[in-house]
Parts: structure tokens; sequence; C-alpha cells
């Protein structure tokens, strides 16, 4: 009976491996839409790079801004150019 | 966006200039902490954006922990404006004023436009609606419209439903005319009833649907005499009290006389001519020519013009008093044109005459003739017509 109720509340792991920790919504490459930040690292109008925890996505472009930011997604404006993944 | 940008103009914000040598730290602890920036901008060094009026004081506080260098550069919104004219109280007298003035002068009627239906005149109208005090410069209240409404319904039996809408400063009067029910030839079964010839005459057709006829086609009639008798007799020797419908036709004959004078007197204008003008606003009425009424006998024409804005009228109308000086002249008038004048008469008559219910003309005869500096048609009619008049027997029991 116990071990049923454990198996119930438990949750796989290879569910949770699956979550994905942030995720990037492009519109063209004028506007992209990222949740699951956690901090700007750089922030120029050529380049914005982002934290993740794990990894540091880096857009690069020209004319680039920050059009609107909470605590964990923020919106990036401007012409992208390319996206990095550093680790 | 525009209503965005609107609050926060209402509200109030500051640009602002960030000095560090890591901006991007200022922008994470900002928003950790909930702080609403926009238009950012990074630079070398330094990070650009706005902050709401609200916000600024936390924003500075974040700044000052980290170590940062926070510069207002620009103030914008309503709060700012306020703060820099505060000691200006003339231009809040001035706008409050305005505003009352303007929330007052709009509960007045400035323009009032009438849509009336071909059986009644707009010009009635006006004055009607003038006479219960709705005219230009009217203060108006729900209640008043609705009470001015039930008043001209009342006052004038020609409308059966008006309407009073208030378009700003305009009352646009909505109208529908009456229709009056068709009457039938009715008879009353209480009273005794006959009918009796309205003039002399010879009748050509007789149709009676209530009571009994007294004459006959072709009889000869005088005025006054029955037509059509409510005593009824049946066959069985019983009689019977009516009321009497019936329609009687008849030829008569009528003479008319048209008469104009050989020398009459015309008037006519001359050239001495005065303009007047005044302005008209909201019923004061201001004078813009300098003269008096003039003395003797003159001809008055006065307009009226409605001053206009975007296809709008105004409460301003100028009005223009033309007065001619009018004198008489005798005129000696040709035979030839006497009787064009009398032809003419004559046929206005006739127009007249047929337009009366169950008149025909069915023959005429004309003759010319001059008298006593007089020249006169003398026209003999021959008509067919209704000739039946009701004229009801006093009973007892009759009220």
């Amino acid at each position: 009976m116990k071990g049923r109720l454990k198996n119930l509340f438990t949750v796989d792991n290879e569910f949770l491996n699956k979550v994905p920790r942030y995720t990037m919504q492009m519109a063209d490459n004028r506007e992209v839409i990222f949740e699951g930040c956690k901090g700007v690292v750089e922030y120029t109008d050529t380049s914005v790079k982002l934290n993740t925890g794990s990894t540091i996505v880096s857009f690069d472009g020209r004319g680039l801004y920050i059009r609107r930011m909470t605590d964990s997604d923020i919106i990036i404006g401007g012409f992208i150019l390319s996206v990095e993944f550093i680790m | 966006m525009f209503i965005v940008n609107f609050f926060r103009w209402l509200f109030g914000y500051a640009e602002f200039c960030l000095k560090s040598n890591f901006p991007e730290r200022y922008l994470n602890i900002a928003f950790k902490n909930g702080l609403h920036l926009w238009k950012t901008k990074g630079e070398k060094e330094s990070l650009k954006g706005c902050v709401k009026i609200k916000e600024l004081n936390e924003a500075m506080r974040l700044a000052q922990k980290a170590g940062m260098e926070f510069e207002i550069t620009r103030e914008h919104g309503l709060p700012y404006l306020c703060r820099r004219y505060r000691k200006r109280a003339g231009l809040l007298a001035g706008l409050i004023f305005g505003a009352a003035l303007s929330c007052i002068l709009s509960r007045f009627i400035w323009n009032i436009e009438i849509h009336a239906p071909d059986g009644i005149n707009e010009y009635e109208i006006r004055n009607e609606l003038k006479q219960l005090g709705f005219s230009e410069g009217f203060y108006y209240t729900f209640d008043s419209i609705v009470d001015l409404r039930h008043k001209l319904l009342i006052m004038d039996n020609r409308i059966s439903w008006m309407s009073i809408n208030i378009f700003g400063t305009n009352a646009v009067v909505e109208l529908s005319d009456r229709d009056y029910p068709i009457e039938s030839d009715k008879t009353d079964s209480n009273r005794i009833g006959n009918i009796i010839s309205d003039v002399d005459g010879t009748i050509t057709g007789i149709s009676v649907s209530k009571g009994s006829a007294a004459v006959k086609i072709g009889e000869g009639i005088r005025k006054g005499q029955l037509l059509v008798s409510g005593i009824i007799e049946y066959n069985d020797g019983t009689a019977g009290f009516s009321d009497s419908s019936a329609h009687i036709k008849a030829k008569t004959s009528e003479a008319v006389v048209f008469r104009l004078p050989m020398n009459s007197k015309c008037i006519i204008k001359s050239d001495n001519a005065i303009t007047k003008r005044s302005l008209s606003f909201f019923n004061i009425n201001i004078p813009l020519t300098l003269c008096g009424d003039p003395m003797g006998s003159f001809f008055r024409e006065i307009t009226k013009k409605q001053a206009e804005l975007f296809g709008q009228g105004l409460p301003i109308f100028i009005k223009e008093e033309q007065w001619e000086e009018i004198g008489e002249k005798d005129i000696d008038k040709t035979e030839e044109k006497l009787k064009n004048i009398l032809n003419k008469r004559q046929l206005m008559y006739e127009y007249f005459l047929t337009l009366e219910d169950n008149r025909k003309i069915i023959k005429r005869k004309k003759s010319f003739s001059k008298s006593n500096g007089t020249y006169e048609l003398k026209v003999l009619y021959e008509l067919e017509e209704e000739i039946g008049k009701k004229q009801y027997v006093m009973t007892g029991d009759s009220g």
C-alpha cells in the first residue's frame, strides 16, 4: 500500500529531464521572447548576453534593445544576426 | 500603444542615464525588484532608459546601493507640467473658468432644426415653440424638454408625435402629423332627421340609403324643400321614424360678376431705398447701421441669414431690412388688358369652385359690359352639385 502511494506521488526523472530550462521564441530575426533568463550579462546595442544558469545565450546584431523584462522573462528587439550558446 | 504612452504621460516619467562599469548589473537588480523600465539602451559603460515617477526613488536607491551614478536627464508628464506652472495661478484659474464656461454654455440651445412633414409649416412650429419659451438661448434640462414636448402636443392638434433630440447645442425637432379618420356616412339612430334642399334647382340623381324620398328625378325644387323624409310608412299602414341618409344631385345655376375699374391706381416702388442691418445674438439685436425707421410710405423686406461654421448653424443672425419708398400712379388699362385680367380671375374662381366636393360645371355663359367706369364680366354657370342638407326634427326625448 505504502509502495503504491509512493509511486503515485513520485515524479519520473525522465519527465523532469525533458522539461526545458529555458525557451526561445523568435519572430523573424527582429524579436526574441526568452523565458528562463536569470540575468543580463552584457547589454550593448550590438550584443545582448543572457544568463540561463547553465548556459550563456548571446545575441549579436544591430540596434539591439530590451523591450521588456521581468525576473525570468525578457523580450529583445532589434536586428538579430546570430545566436550563440556559450557553455 | 497610444493608450500606454498616454497613461505614462498622465502619471509622469523620467529619462535617466546610469554610469557604471557594469550597467547590466543594474538591469538585473531593477527587474528583480519589480521596477518597470522601458526604452532601455545599453551603451559602453552607461545605460539609458525611462522609469515611472512613482518608482523613481526606488530606482535611485537601488543605483546608490549598487554604487552607480544615477542621473535624471529629462522629465515628462502631467505632474512635472503642474509643478512647472504651480506659481501661475492665473493659468489654472483660466483653465477652470474655460472648462466651467464650456460646461455652462453647452447647456444652452444654439440652433433649432425642425423636420416637419408636408402638412405642417415649419415657421408655425417655430413660433409655437417660441411661445412656449423654446428658442435660441434656451437653457435646457431633461425635464424641461419632456415638458415642452407635452405642451406642444397639447397646443397643436395637427401633431401626433414629436421628439426633441439634443445633439450638443443643437436641437432637432422631429414631427409627425395626425392622420384623421375618414368620415363615414353615419346616421344617428336616436334622432329623426330629414334632408332638405340647400339651393334651388332640378333633381338629376337620387340615391337614398335611409329614409323615404320625397322628390323624383326631373322635379324642380326650391331652397328648403324636403328631399328625403325621416318618417317611413310601411306596407301594413304603420309608420316609423329614423335618421335619413341620401345623396341628392341637382342641376343648379349661379351668376358671378367680376369687376375691374377702368382707371386704376398702381403702387410702385421708387428709387429711394434704405438698408438697415443688425446682428442678432441670442435674441439680442445689435444695430450695425445708424439710422432710424424712415417716415412715409415704405415697403419693408426683411431677410435673416444665419451664420454657419463647418456647415453647422450658429445662434448668430444677420438681419437685413430693405426699406423701399412706394408711391401711387394712375394707370389707364385698355379693353384687351382688362378682358385678359377678368378671364384670369374667372379661371381662378372656377378652379376653386371645382375644388369643392361634388360640384361640377356643366355649362357657362360669359358676357362683357361697361358701366360707370368699371368693366364687368358676367358669367352664368350651370352646375351639378350635391344639394342635400340635414335637418333634425325636434323630439321630446332628444337632448
